[in-house]
């Protein structure tokens, strides 16, 4: 073997040096006792040859027979006279093995106005994965979205802020290239794990959007571009309650499996208009990344709040906090990573404080018991739901364990579903139910999004992103004892028999 | 096609001959392990009949039908173990000289020896694709059939197993 062989082809070596054992079946067979039934078909077989093999005539017929068929097996699985046809549903096995991906395109805002009147014009957008050494580059476009009154009516009035987000994998720099600013945060490991193990599937997420509807697509249509022949694949989606309807469409070249463009529309409500609202115009696959891409380097002019030394490490589950306040509360809460269980359950790491309140924190999680009742925290996260139509499946929560780190605590929750949670939970995810444990009741709406997160469907995965997450947000790095990737399934499934009885 | 699950409870429910369909899916994943852990074809096709016929035996105490696989490639290797723990101590296979160059005795050569190990070493998912994908000659549309995933699954899971393999190689043969 040497260093320039893919491991796809020396996994195939390597199958290739252990060959296929044709008597091991029927050894194992002949062990358990169903050998009778193997022998029966193999003697059946043999007989038939040999009879056939002892006349002259069909010796001949079958030796004559041999070299057509022979022919036509080498015609067929050479595929002389046919060409390969890619479709839709290639694609992600047609990025499966790549190292590089960089999109570009434009953001486009139909209907919307500057400030000063006039359209917004589109935005380019660009975007690099280094899938191999976990890197990232992307140009960032943030919209404000006002409404004005124009002499013609009410406009929709967008402020653009553009900017780049650079990943090397260990820190992240955001520069704002609107207001000339730049940031530095420290990735931690548990996040570096997550996004070497995501990094694929946010570029084809990214690209293809839920590649389980892959199969939805139709074609609509040929075109070419840039003298490559293309078919344009399409599928729409509409959302019963609002009626508002997505339409994405791919141009894909059949001979060479090459994407050549991609483009997502929207239609809101009754309105007969579609508008294009992204676009790519160039992907490409495995492509040289520019020298400096991944350069840390603050552009000069630029005022940066920290540098790459003194950045903070970012924290899991910091960026989606809340807080309220009235003059008899103080309240905040926030949520770490949620995973989907492969039988649909959900484990969600949330926390909820009320720092007017004097009673001791430790004392909410008292007595408390493995599958038992929630905490009784300032706002209890009972319930998800769906985020997504239908929304008629409740996700009860039952306590897992809690985790401290520094002052800050994590509930860990299982919420079970009391029946079949639908297929769009991948793509939206749930959102959570809440109560106040207070003595009055805030004049607060809390949306809380929870994201579908990873799916976990082994112990493996489990003790990795599970436990791996439980830990990381412990003083002592350990996750709980007693959690277990059998004990939590064990839990849910006594839960679900009753319910689905 | 019939998954895994459709097998394993067909077999269990009296179709006892199915079991030969799924022997035949993982007589060759099944062989890699024991391989791995006792670096010569002979014994590891004697260990694969032992793991097959144990699982056989035991078929009824699985939970999860759909993780046959694993389960299965976990009986091989406890398998191959036992059969390693018996062996008489100068006979049992160092890895280094397992890793001879492929010859008529049936080993491996160092390079293939490594990457085995790196195979046997995945997650349970990523091992069990990889070994469908490859020792079975199946195709990723037919690893997604055989096991009930879809296709975007098992490609995930293909992806995330070849950059688990490359780095894994990477830190051995530096």
């Amino acid at each position: 073997m040497t260093a320039e062989e893919t491991i796809e082809e020396r996994l195939k070596k390597l199958a290739q040096a252990i060959s296929p054992d044709e008597t091991l079946v029927e050894n194992v067979m002949s062990r358990i006792d169903c050998k009778s039934i193997i022998i029966a078909s193999e003697v059946t077989v043999q007989n038939i040859w040999r009879t056939m093999m002892k006349s002259p005539i069909t010796k001949l017929a079958i030796a004559a027979a041999t070299v057509v068929a022979f022919g036509i097996g080498i015609h067929f699985f050479t595929g002389v006279g046919t060409t390969p046809a890619y479709g839709i549903t290639d694609m992600p096995e047609l990025f499966r093995m790549v190292r590089t991906v960089h999109l570009k395109g434009w953001h486009y805002y139909p209907g919307h106005k500057t400030p000063d009147g006039n359209d917004v014009p589109p935005v380019n957008m660009e975007e690099w994965f280094d899938l191999e050494n976990g890197r990232r580059w992307s140009t960032t476009c943030s919209s404000c979205p006002d409404t004005f009154l124009f002499n013609s009516g009410r406009t929709n009035v967008t402020k653009i802020s553009v900017g780049e987000m650079i990943s090397d994998g260990h820190y992240r720099l955001r520069l704002n290239h609107t207001w000339k600013t730049a940031h530095f945060s420290k990735i931690n490991k548990y996040e570096q794990m997550l996004a070497e193990h995501q990094g694929w599937d946010q570029m084809i997420e990214q690209l293809f959007g839920d590649i389980s509807k892959l199969d939805d697509f139709v074609k609509i249509g040929r075109e070419r571009i840039d003298g490559v022949d293309c078919d344009i694949w399409e599928r729409e989606e509409i959302f019963s309650d609002t009626k508002h309807r997505n339409r994405y469409r791919y141009w894909l070249s059949p001979s060479k499996g090459e994407c050549k463009r991609r483009q997502f529309w929207m239609r809101f409500g009754d309105k007969q208009q579609w508008e294009l609202r992204r676009e790519y115009d160039k992907i490409e696959r495995d492509v040289d990344i520019p020298e400096g891409l991944f350069s840390m380097e603050v552009p000069e002019g630029y005022e940066a709040d920290n540098t790459k030394e003194t950045a903070t490490l970012s924290e899991l589950g910091s960026s989606n906090m809340g807080g309220y306040g009235d003059d008899r509360c103080s309240l905040s809460w926030g949520a770490a990573l949620s995973f989907t269980m492969s039988d649909g359950s959900v484990i969600w790491g949330w926390n909820s404080i009320d720092r007017l309140s004097e009673k001791p924190q430790e004392e909410f999680f008292e007595g408390l018991e493995f599958g038992g009742l929630l905490p009784k925290l300032p706002i209890e996260f009972n319930t998800l739901k769906p985020a997504g139509e239908p929304k008629d499946i409740t996700y009860t929560g039952y306590h897992l364990a809690y985790t401290w780190k520094a002052d800050r605590f994590t509930e860990w929750a299982v919420y079970v579903p009391d029946g079949t949670p639908p297929e769009n939970v991948k793509q939206f995810g749930y959102h959570a139910l809440y109560v106040f444990n207070l003595e009055h009741e805030p004049r607060l709406e809390i949306t809380l999004p929870v994201p579908y997160g990873l799916l976990i469907e082994t112990k493996e995965d489990f003790d990795k992103w599970v436990l791996g997450a439980m830990a990381e947000l412990s003083d002592d790095g350990k996750a709980p004892e007693n959690v277990t990737y059998e004990s939590v399934l064990q839990l849910t499934k006594r839960i679900r028999e009753p319910i689905t009885q | 096609m019939r998954t895994d699950a459709e097998l394993v409870n067909a077999v269990l429910s009296g179709e006892k001959d199915l079991f030969a369909v799924l022997v035949k899916r993982y007589e060759r994943p099944v062989r890699a392990v024991a391989l791995d852990v006792l670096g010569d074809y002979h014994s590891a096709t004697d260990v694969s009949q032992d793991a097959f016929v144990r699982a056989y035996e035991r078929l009824a105490g699985l939970r999860k039908p759909e993780a046959f696989g694993p389960w299965l490639m976990k009986i091989a290797c406890r398998c191959a173990l036992d059969s390693a723990r018996r062996r008489p101590k100068e006979t049992r296979l160092e890895p280094k000289i397992a890793a001879a160059i492929e010859n008529p005795d049936g080993r491996l050569d160092e390079a293939k020896q490594r990457l085995l190990a790196a195979v046997v070493k995945l997650p349970g998912a990523e091992k069990q694709v990889v070994m469908l994908r490859y020792f079975g000659d199946n195709s990723v549309n037919d690893v997604a059939n055989l096991l009930g995933r879809s296709v975007g699954t098992v490609t995930k899971q293909l992806s995330r197993a070849h950059r688990r393999l490359r780095k894994i190689l990477e830190r051995l043969e530096k």
